[in-house]
């Protein structure tokens, strides 16, 4: 995964790595420690044509033929370029870079560092002067090199919950250019990047059909509509959930009925749904909570029973799998969510509905965009719910990443439950052979939780709850839905749960930082 | 983390129980002044050194870190690179003089 420590190289110290090889020792290890996944090296892209000039004269100097010598000085530099990413100078930024730099050249390299915004930064100049415009700390090679193998994590640091930035920093070249290129055809309603997103998405997840909407919400909210659910309907589904699984229904007139959840996966008791049905259900709404599908066969066969949808409310769980499957692929629709955090997040709002079936991708299609079939021609009741262009194009770059990330939290979430396992007063959330859990969230349960709470905090470890109050406990939601049985795993899990920083960039040393005041908060 | 080692012969050795997740790792090997002799490497280049070297391996062993990128750029000169660096190791001055000269030569267009 990607390193925490970022090397920005100088324009002189590539130069002793082509032209003074007795110097560049130390540059080459930091090559070597670039190639372990140690450090990321970059260069910015003010340094390139310096570079280029100076090699090529340097080779003309020497008696090499000029055309030899700019093919040599081009193949460097596209091996150079292969080995290292490159920042970014910004148009906008000259003006002032200039008026306070001391050395423009330097203050450019400095600025591009700037996009940098995760981990610890080090320029890496062979001058002896640098303007890193204050902002940055430069050394010689030898030094960056030392500095390299020092131990980074600081056990005072407070910890990201997501690490967004650190993200943000392994994809910068890819989302950079994905929105570039909006940037440059303007199209950012229904633009080309939306139909490549849905085809990438459809193929990922197995599904038929993929349709982006603005939001997780939206998703639902478009596949009840889909359905043909209003006033009078009642919607089956679980109590411990974000409030967008009840609100779409809701919204539409129509009544959601909360079944009990599972206790140790939190995720809806299939084996209580049958009881909830009467004449007036009209769809059958799980959520695979966490990131972990919820019984998917079990709810289809008891659907396919009543002759009743299913809609996997899969905001949390895209990329995980069932029984072989993906998630979002696993019912009559699958819906998820690109909000910012989520597994497969965008830089706003934004979503998706998965299903293999024509006619409910066609009304998912025309409701999306006010229910019209053709331009100014409305067929059916809809919403302005498309996702934008520049939010598929982030997307886009960040799917480039999503299985390496995903195997990452995969490992992540097995470390937790491995270092959990002599911790018998946090139950940890068990996951099902037959399926895996992405981890949207590291959701443990603890008994006193407000105590908890306060340990973690004063260990500068950052903490959620996902949910503190289940829906039927909810005063907007007391008139509008309807209680199938009891419902005391969801109050009590409700009380007792607490969500750890969970994301693909979590490094070990951090995990055991957290599992150890986790030990200490409940000792 | 720290641990403590014994140089031996050319080898070092970690502590018995002691096992690391991969075959090559970095290490930053701390010496006690009084045991390096006058005509040894300096320390620049036994940090540098140190990043490409694993537990059992004696430094003869050991092949020049940063190998992959020397590589390519030797395969990349071919030929040429005798005649690149050929003659006096160029100066940080030198640097500066191309850097003028190559700007001059690109603005001018005196190819």
């Amino acid at each position: 995964m990607a390193a925490n420590k970022h090397l920005v190289l100088d324009a002189s110290v590539i130069l002793d790595l082509w032209l003074r090889p007795e110097r560049a020792m130390a540059t080459e290890a930091l090559f070597a420690s670039a190639e372990q996944g140690r450090t990321s090296l970059w260069v910015s892209a003010a340094s390139l044509p310096t570079l280029e000039f100076v090699a090529v004269r340097r080779c003309k100097e020497q008696g090499i033929d000029p055309t030899v010598a700019r093919s040599l000085v081009k193949r460097l530099m596209l091996d150079l370029l292969n080995r290292v990413r490159v920042l970014s100078n910004r148009g906008y930024e000259q003006a002032e870079l200039y008026a306070k730099s001391t050395d423009f050249e330097d203050a450019q390299l400095a600025a591009s560092a700037r996009s940098i915004s995760a981990g610890q930064v080090c320029i890496v100049s062979s001058d002896a002067a640098f303007d890193a415009l204050g902002e940055f700390s430069f050394q010689r090679p030898k030094q960056a090199l030392e500095w390299l193998l020092q131990e980074s994590t600081s056990e005072q640091e407070t910890l990201s919950f997501i690490d967004l930035a650190a993200q943000q920093v392994a994809l910068r070249p890819q989302i950079e250019r994905n929105i570039d290129i909006v940037l440059h055809h303007g199209q950012y309603i229904m633009g080309p990047e939306v139909k490549a997103l849905e085809e990438k998405l459809a193929e990922y997840s197995g599904a038929k059909h993929c349709i982006t909407v603005a939001s997780g919400t939206e998703a639902l909210l478009i596949s009840l509509m889909a359905l043909g659910v209003g006033a009078g309907d009642e919607v089956i589904t679980t109590p411990f959930t974000f409030v967008a699984t009840a609100e779409v229904i809701v919204l539409l007139g129509a009544k959601p009925v909360f079944v009990d959840i599972e206790p140790d996966t939190c995720n809806i008791d299939a084996s209580r749904i049958e009881a909830a049905i009467t004449p007036k259900t009209k769809a059958i709404m799980p959520v695979s909570l966490y990131g972990q599908p919820a019984d998917m066969d079990e709810i289809n066969a008891i659907a396919a029973k009543y002759k009743l949808p299913v809609i996997e409310d899969a905001a949390q769980s895209f990329g995980a799998e069932y029984k072989g499957r993906k998630s979002c692929n696993l019912s009559t629709i699958g819906c998820t969510s690109f909000f910012p955090s989520k597994p497969l997040g965008c830089y706003g709002d934004g979503g998706a509905i998965f299903t293999s079936d024509d006619a409910i991708a066609l009304a998912c299609r025309e409701i999306r965009v006010h229910g019209q079939s053709k331009r100014y021609w409305h067929t059916r009741i809809g919403v302005g719910g498309r996702m934008d262009t520049l939010q598929c194009a982030v997307v886009l770059a960040k799917l480039e990443r999503f299985n390496e990330e995903i195997e990452q939290r995969l490992k992540l979430g097995e470390r937790y439950q491995r270092l959990l396992e002599d911790v018998p007063a946090v139950p940890r959330l068990v996951v099902r052979s037959d399926r895996n859990c992405v981890w949207a969230q590291f959701t443990i349960q603890v008994p006193d939780r407000d105590a908890f709470l306060h340990a973690l905090t004063a260990a500068n470890i950052p903490t959620a709850v996902h949910y503190p109050v289940p829906l039927h406990r909810q005063p907007a939601y007391h008139e509008s839905c309807r209680v199938s049985g009891s419902l005391d795993c969801s109050d009590l899990v409700a009380s007792r749960v607490v969500s750890l920083p969970m994301h693909p960039y979590l490094e070990q040393r951090a995990q055991e930082r957290i599992i150890e005041a986790v030990v200490r908060a409940v000792a | 983390m720290q641990v403590e080692a014994i140089y031996d012969h050319g080898r070092l050795e970690l502590p018995a129980n002691f096992r690391l997740k991969h075959a090559v790792v970095n290490v930053l090997v701390i010496v006690p002044d009084d045991e390096v002799l006058a005509d040894s490497p300096s320390g620049h280049d036994q940090t540098a050194a140190s990043l490409a070297r694993t537990p059992d391996q004696s430094p003869r062993e050991v092949s020049a870190p940063g190998g992959a990128i020397r590589t390519a750029i030797d395969e990349i000169l071919g030929p040429w690179k005798q005649q690149l660096h050929a003659g006096a190791a160029l100066r940080d001055e030198d640097f500066d003089r191309l850097r003028y000269q190559a700007l001059e030569e690109k603005s001018l267009g005196r190819q």
